[in-house]
Order: C-alpha cells, then structure tokens, then sequence
C-alpha cells in the first residue's frame, strides 16, 4: 500500500495539480485571512475561515481526485495494480490516503494563519483544531466520492464532472430540503389527501425536510467550527467513505469479469 | 509451469474463448500465435490474473490464479501489448516503484534493478523520462519491469510490434537470452518470429486452439505439396510438356514472361524430391536454369491452411 501511496502522492508534484491546489487554497485562505486580520482584529477566529475554505471543496476535491484511476486506465498502466503480487484493496486504500495527504496539505497555509494568530493575540482558540477535524473528515467522505468517479470512467473529465455534479447536490440539500418540504406541504394541502389539519401537515414537511438535510455532511459538520465536538458527524462521515471505498474496490474487481 | 484447462471468455454475448486448454514446462519458450482478435491477448490477460475468465481453471507453479492470486502472480512477469509505463517517472523510479509492488526486499532491490537495466541494456537511460524515450526504448523498459522480482514465467503480448527492424532483431536476441532462466510465453502474429525464437507454437484461431506443436514439427504439419520456384530462359510453351512429365510434379504455373524470362511456380509431390528431374528435364531440352528455389512449406503455409476459413 506504501509504495502505491508514494508514487501517487509524489506524481501531485510531478505535474501541476498538486502546485496549483496548494496554491489556490493559499491565495484563497489568505484573501480571507487578511480580510478577517484587518477587519476584526483581534476577533481572529481561524475555525470560521476553515469552514469557508470547505465551500471550495466542489471544486478542489474533484481535480485531486479525478486522475487517481482515470488515468491509470486511459493509460494502460491499470494492469499493473492487477498483475502484481498484491491486492487491489491496497491499491485503493494507497491512493485514497494519497489524496488526504495532499488534503492535508493544502492546510499548510491555515497553519502559517494560526501561527500568526498565536503571535499576534497570545491564543489560539481551541475550536480551530475542532474545524480542521470537521474539515478532514468531510474532506475524506468527498475523495472518496471523488475516487469512486474516478474508478468508474476512463475520462479524468468525466470523472470530474461527475464529482463536481454530486458534490454540488451535496452542497445544495439544504435547500433541496426545503423545496422538497413545501412542495409535500402544498401537495397535502390542496389534494385534500388524507385529510389532515394545519399542524400535522407542516409537522410532516418539517419532518421530510429534516430527513433529508439528515444527509447534509456540510450541515452535520457544521457543529465542529463553533468549537462543539460531536461523535455523530464523525461516525456519519467516516462510515459513509468506508461505503465509498469499498464501492470503489467492487467496481473496479468487477472490471476483472465484465471487461470487454 | 502453467497449466490451462479450459479457459472460457465471453464479453457480453460474445465469446472469446471456447475452452482453451495446454500446459507450458518450466523453461520452454511458447508461441502464441493467430490473427488478431483471435484470443491471444485474452487468454495472457486471464493467465497474468488481469482478467477473470467465465469458466476455467489457470495455475501457475501449482497455484491458482484466483484462489491464491498473490502467490501465483509473484512467479510472473507481464508485458502487455500497451506497456504499462508511467511516463512523468525516470527510467529507475518506475522500476523502483515496480519493485515496491512485487514487494522485493529492500536489501537486494538496488541490486536487481541494476543488473535487470544491464540486461536490457538502459543502463544509459536510467535517470531520464519515460516520456522522452523512444518507442524501443521504452519496449525495453517494459521487459525490464518484468524482469523485476526474478520471476519463473515471462509473459510478452506482442513485444515487436512497432518497433524498426534493428529493434526488432534485437528484441528477439534478448528475449532469446531470457529463455535461459524463463518459461517465456510470447504472442505475436508475425510467423517468422516465432519461427525464429520459440520451442513450441499453439495457433490459436476464433478463440480455439487449431494447433499445439514443436516448432520443426509444425512445417511438417502442412499437408501434400511441397512448391518450388524457377526463373528460366524459354518460353511456358516450350517447358510445359517436358516439365508435366516429371513423375511427381502436379501443377506448374507461370508467374511471369518477359524479355525471354520466365518464372514458374511448380507444386510437386511432398513426399518426392523431383529437383534432380527437373533440372534434367530441362536440360535435355537446352533450357537454362537461372534460379531454383525450394519453398519449403513455412510456418505462414501452416498458419494460412489452418486458419483461413474453409470454402
């Protein structure tokens, strides 16, 4: 598993997307940094600045993620991780960690912020390790979507696209939720169905829109960035990217039989 | 040693292969040979464990392909027909990372890397990109990465395939050295290469096996006639009634006639060698021999009879 984290680890740096990653999230986080710094001093909160640098994870996820095997395949070089002495799960798991790693990273810049937070006001408040928690494990829940596009076509693209497409439906479900919540209202309402009253038919859009913005990662990790830490988000995020892992390995053992 | 029983593929509806079955000894050299699409590629994606086929049974050194992956695809080495090249790496990094992947101890990792690049001579090559290397060369790394944890068996789907004729003489000339510690399996549609190189040849065609023998044998296997080609000075008319009367000569039949030359093509009885009539023949009638060359069937003969498809 080491060696396939290596080499994709170092191939971010080969070419330009490692580079242009580690330097969008710094030109990005630092715009924000210096806005907050004169602004608000000495109201420096770091932990509101990782939260704003998640809104660009529909961007940065999908162009760290999209060669991971879309490459290998479009160049052939996918039949190594199938003929060599090792198992694929290794193989998945060695470029998942890869894509964190570079993730993590990308924070570089947030420590040079919190670093002169601490110098500047003596302190650092103890929620910013909350967020950058929150920050990796969502970061972690979006690559493995991002690696599972990546594992199912042989167009980097594509495979983008897509992540993009899910990642942004992932970013819209609150107000997804919403919409879906008046729409059921409305619908109760004037198909007189079940004839309920008033009450019952608002509790029941509250409840769809609940259910839904249930499957928010943003919202459900929303609570580390005001310094609140719960199990809960983190059980959510990390099972929800075991079931895209393993996903991923499946599709691609499946390419064994189904190939053409 | 490989053994293959029974190997069946279908993609879809199609079916690739129709129950492929032989065995490779340790340390012969097979050719894999037929016309494209006919399954040679297939049935090495399946041995190399690269594909899974529908039904059958691949072993290698005793252990099976899919009941014991890591231990069967540790004995080989695969080159596939795409060789499976990064190429924003140098020559050694690839091959560092390839022996990462077969797992070969750090200690003796330095070393084999060395003497696998002096053994496909890259030597010189070794801290460049793959990117910038020519398609020979990058050939070469290919065989190297199979090189690379010393395995039993070698695997090479079509490995002269767009290389320059220089290339391609010495490709062979290192996959011939290579069978000195390799069981070498090696596909190619080229006849005369696997002429050349191999022990043992298994024509493959729509997905069966038409033919499994010793490479001397396989000419032989081509039936009834044996055909000679003559250039002479005469006309057809002149050589026609002299030449049908050798006893075993079946059929002439002029290729061209100009400026006084003539060139025949005669079939004669395999199992007769009628060179020493015909040249009497013809010099009883003051005809002389420019060229007299005997086509002695050639693995394309075999490989046309079987494979083409029956009238």
């Amino acid at each position: 598993m080491f060696a396939v984290f290596k080499r994709e680890f170092l191939s971010y740096f080969r070419n330009p997307v490692g580079w242009v990653a580690i330097c969008l999230m710094g030109v990005i986080s630092g715009y924000y940094f210096t806005g907050m710094i004169t602004s608000a001093f000495p109201y420096v909160n770091i932990s509101i600045e990782i939260n704003y640098l998640r809104s660009f994870f529909i961007i940065l996820i999908p162009i760290i993620t999209m060669r991971l095997f879309a490459e290998e395949k479009r160049n052939g070089t996918d039949v190594l991780l199938y003929t060599m002495p090792f198992s694929m799960k290794e193989a998945v798991f060695g470029k998942f960690f890869a894509a964190i790693a570079l993730q993590g990273l990308m924070l570089i810049s947030v420590f040079s912020h919190m670093i002169i937070t601490v110098l500047l006001s003596g302190f650092i408040s103890t929620a910013a390790w909350g967020a950058i928690i929150g920050y990796m494990v969502l970061a972690a829940l979006f690559i493995s979507i991002g690696m599972l596009t990546s594992a199912m076509t042989e167009n980097q693209i594509m495979s983008a696209v897509f992540c993009f497409v899910i990642l942004l439906f992932l970013n819209m479900l609150s107000s997804i939720a919403s919409s879906v919540s008046s729409i059921v209202k409305s619908f109760l309402k004037f198909t007189g169905l079940f004839h309920l009253s008033d009450q019952s038919i608002y509790s029941v859009g509250e409840n769809v829109k609940n259910a839904i913005t249930w499957f928010d990662p943003f919202d459900k990790t929303s609570c580390y960035t005001s310094g609140v830490f719960k199990i809960v988000p983190l059980i959510f995020c990390l099972s929800f990217t075991f079931v895209f892992i393993y996903i991923t390995y499946r599709v691609l053992e499946k390419k064994r039989w189904s190939q053409s | 040693m490989i053994e293959i029983s029974n190997l069946v593929k279908f993609y879809g509806d199609k079916k690739a292969l129709g129950g492929v079955s032989f065995t490779v000894e340790q340390g012969e050299i097979l050719g894999f040979l037929g016309p494209n699409g006919a399954g040679k590629s297939t049935t090495m994606n399946i041995i190399t464990g690269y594909l899974s086929a529908t039904s059958g049974k691949v072993t290698i050194n005793g252990y099976d392909i899919l009941e014991q992956p890591e231990l069967a695809k540790k004995n080989v080495g695969y080159l596939p027909e795409l060789p499976p090249l990064f190429l924003d790496m140098t020559v050694y990094e690839y091959l560092e990372y390839i022996s990462e992947l077969k797992k070969v101890p750090k200690s003796v990792r330095k070393k084999q890397i060395s003497d696998v690049m002096q053994m496909v001579h890259i030597g010189n090559v070794s801290g460049r990109l793959i990117h910038n290397l020519s398609k020979g060369y990058r050939q070469r790394v290919g065989i190297a990465q199979t090189l690379i944890g010393n395995p039993e068996v070698i695997i090479l789907d079509e490995p002269t395939v767009g290389l320059d004729p220089n290339q391609v003489i010495e490709m062979r000339k290192l996959i011939s050295n290579l069978s000195k510690n390799h069981t070498i399996i090696f596909s190619s549609h080229i006849l005369s290469e696997v002429q050349a190189i191999c022990d043992r040849v298994i024509i493959i065609n729509n997905g069966k096996i038409v033919a499994d023998a010793p490479t001397i044998e396989m000419s032989a296997k081509v039936e009834g006639n044996s055909h000679y080609l003559l250039t002479l000075e005469g006309s057809f008319n002149s050589v026609q009634m002299p030449l049908r009367a050798v006893s075993g000569v079946k059929a002439i039949a002029p290729l061209s006639e100009k400026n006084g030359l003539l060139q025949l093509d005669v079939t004669a009885d395999g199992s007769l060698d009628v060179r020493k009539s015909i040249f009497f023949a013809l010099a009883r009638i003051h005809v002389p021999i420019l060229e007299f060359r005997s086509m002695a069937p050639s693995l394309e003969d075999v490989f046309m009879n079987i494979t083409a498809p029956k009238k």
